[in-house]
């Protein structure tokens, strides 16, 4: 059972959590009313000088009129826009009108996810595999080179990554396709064929994002482990003459596994976002690339929907793991916040 | 009391034999200074716009003429990247420098007074620190109609101060419980004289490995947000000179001194304000030391 207090603790967090989501949809409500104008109005101008009508235009302004409150006072505006929000109604799409955005994201994110996921995944387990292996051998010759290769490489972006693997093999070395998630000639469907390509189109980016970040877990872990040498406990596993791996895998690793679970967590949330520079990039057809193709045609309401999904997500991870925390670490008793 | 010629003296060498004791230090300094004197005499070297197209025949590969080569628009690559540099180490150490003044003022605020200011500020680096920034960014540069340089900064700072407002948190909660503060309680400082004359000087170091860790943040940031057409219009920078050339295709062209160039300075950048910072922390935390 949980106590008072954790309990306490619990709603203390999710009254943040609630509270921060609103604060950024309070944002942004006021920041498109920031701009002077009418952006749809002058979005609509604009296209059409540019020869391109889109069916229904008028009706469109019209509809956003109300959708945004442009015809209402301020306060109208506000109330109607978290009414809205509050049934999971984000609007709709100008560059795929009559799309919606709910319609627009459900189709990007789940090759979004299942990149990304994979991805960290691999990335977490690998990474605290090699930081435990080098933590264990603190000192030695292997330790002090992954050590700085890690260190060097942790201070590259992700998508400076992207950018040399794809000269590397996709152009000097044409092995990888450089751009989509699937051949052209492909048609979507769950056959063993398709699902081949997709895992070829994904591997370069996948691997971008692995090779960055598997430095930053195998570095803290091996932190960690340096961390937990000394305890009782592991000089007890010692002197019962348990074997060496059987105390790195069975006594330390465990423990200094704890605060990587909180780290995962936290990565899974921003899966989401994750990786924006690496969609767009290698054309991959997830939210990123959706938030740059919005980027592009000034497809406001779907820039905005995106983010607030974004933050919808990351704040759920987050509450996720103060829930989560103290069931993986008895230790935790929810002292204080 | 001005500090004379001597002291001056006196903390520069103090100041050289820190970069010769501390190695990383040393190196990352060594790197930042080299950027920033050819970025100082950007003017001076390029005494032309760089950015003006075709001066120059297109596509040339480097020679002893074009030393980086030329990029598609027809413009030097070595003149455009001299440039570069000096507007991108200028919006971050812009962005750097406010994100860290404000992360100080609220980190000592929050650690210093305690209370209710705490728990209000701590809510707020927590709000800040919880909602992921670049999506935000992303969403607010769009908005902005035209880019400069000083906004680019202004908005980067902007979400560049909760790291070391809470790093500077901890810290002085941990320095306001030794003894020298107490002391200086019972001379009748006051709160604000406390925090920024008994406290502050011990934490140099450490506000220093903050700002070289907020300086590379910003920039970072900068870089995404550039790439992808949101950067500064009026002028080039790092991550505009990849933007164009991505735009152009200059990696599936062949064109590799157009890209190469930024992303070799820009990673030399990062792993040296690395440096740096790790650097500082060592003369800050001597149990770093080995």
């Amino acid at each position: 059972m949980i106590s008072r207090a954790a309990a306490l603790y619990l709603v203390r967090r999710l009254v943040l959590y609630v509270a921060t989501f609103f604060a950024a949809a309070a944002v942004n409500f006021v920041i498109p009313r920031l701009i002077p104008g009418d952006p749809i109005r002058t979005l609509l101008v604009q296209m059409e000088q540019q020869g391109r009508t889109i069916p229904g235009g008028e009706d469109l302004v019209k509809i956003y009129r109300q959708r945004f409150g442009l015809d209402g006072d301020l306060f109208t505006q506000f109330v109607n826009y978290f009414a809205r929000l509050l049934q999971g109604d984000l609007g709709f799409s100008i560059m795929a009108f009559p799309s919606t955005v709910q319609e627009l994201v459900g189709k990007a994110i789940p090759w979004t996810i299942g990149l990304l996921s994979v991805t960290v995944l691999l990335s977490w387990g690998l990474g605290n595999l090699l930081g435990a292996f080098i933590g264990w051998r603190r000192g030695s010759k292997v330790d002090a080179a992954l050590t700085s290769v890690c260190l060097f490489l942790s201070q590259i972006p992700y998508y400076f990554f992207a950018l040399i693997l794809i000269f590397l093999f996709a152009y000097m070395l044409p092995i990888f396709p450089a751009k989509g998630a699937y051949g052209y000639t492909k048609i979507m469907s769950f056959s063993l064929d398709f699902a081949i390509d997709v895992l070829y189109h994904s591997i370069l980016p996948s691997l971008s994002i692995l090779v960055v970040s598997l430095g930053g877990w195998m570095i803290t872990m091996r932190s960690m482990i340096v961390g937990v040498l000394g305890e009782d406990y592991l000089k007890l596993a010692e002197a019962k003459g348990l074997k060496k791996n059987k105390i790195l895998m069975g006594y330390a690793l465990r423990n200094a596994l704890l605060p990587q679970v909180t780290g995962l967590a936290m990565s899974l949330g921003f899966i989401v976002s994750g990786a924006m520079l690496t969609e767009i990039i290698f054309a991959y057809p997830g939210v990123g690339a959706l938030m740059y193709d919005a980027l592009g045609r000034l497809d406001y309401p779907l820039l905005q929907g995106i983010l607030l999904i974004i933050i919808g997500a990351v704040l759920s991870a987050n509450l996720l793991i103060d829930f989560l925390y103290p069931l993986v670490d008895p230790r935790v008793g929810y002292k204080g916040g | 009391m001005g500090p004379s010629k001597t002291s001056l003296l006196l903390a520069l060498r103090r100041v050289l034999a820190a970069l010769v004791e501390f190695p990383k230090l040393g190196v990352g300094v060594a790197v930042i200074l080299t950027l920033i004197v050819l970025a100082g005499l950007a003017s001076v070297l390029v005494p032309y716009d760089p950015t003006s197209m075709m001066r120059v025949p297109p596509d040339l590969p480097p020679s002893s003429q074009h030393l980086l080569g030329t990029d598609t628009l027809g413009r030097d690559v070595a003149a455009q990247l001299i440039h570069s540099i000096r507007q991108s180490l200028m919006i971050g150490a812009m962005a750097g420098s406010i994100g860290t003044l404000i992360g100080i003022v609220v980190g000592f605020m929050a650690g210093y007074k305690g209370g209710l200011v705490d728990s209000g500020l701590r809510t707020l680096i927590d709000v800040f620190l919880v909602i992921p920034m670049w999506p935000l960014m992303v969403v607010i540069a769009s908005y902005v109609q035209f880019l400069t340089v000083p906004v680019m900064a202004g908005l980067l700072a902007a979400f560049s101060w909760p790291w070391p407002a809470r790093a500077m948190r901890a810290q002085v909660m941990s320095l306001g419980q030794r003894e020298f503060v107490n002391l200086a309680k019972l001379t009748n400082l006051n709160s604000f004289e406390i925090a920024f004359q008994e406290i502050m000087p011990n934490m140099l170091s450490y506000i220093g490995a903050n700002f070289a860790n907020a300086v590379a943040g910003a920039m970072m940031a900068e870089v995404g947000l550039e790439i992808i057409g949101l950067g500064p219009q009026n002028t080039t920078t790092l991550g505009l000179m990849l933007y164009w050339a991505m735009w152009r295709g200059a990696l599936v062209r062949g064109i590799t001194w157009w890209v190469f160039p930024p992303i070799v300075v820009l990673i030399s950048v990062f792993i040296s304000l690395h440096l740096i910072n790790m650097g500082l922390d060592e003369v800050y935390n001597p149990r770093l030391r080995r």
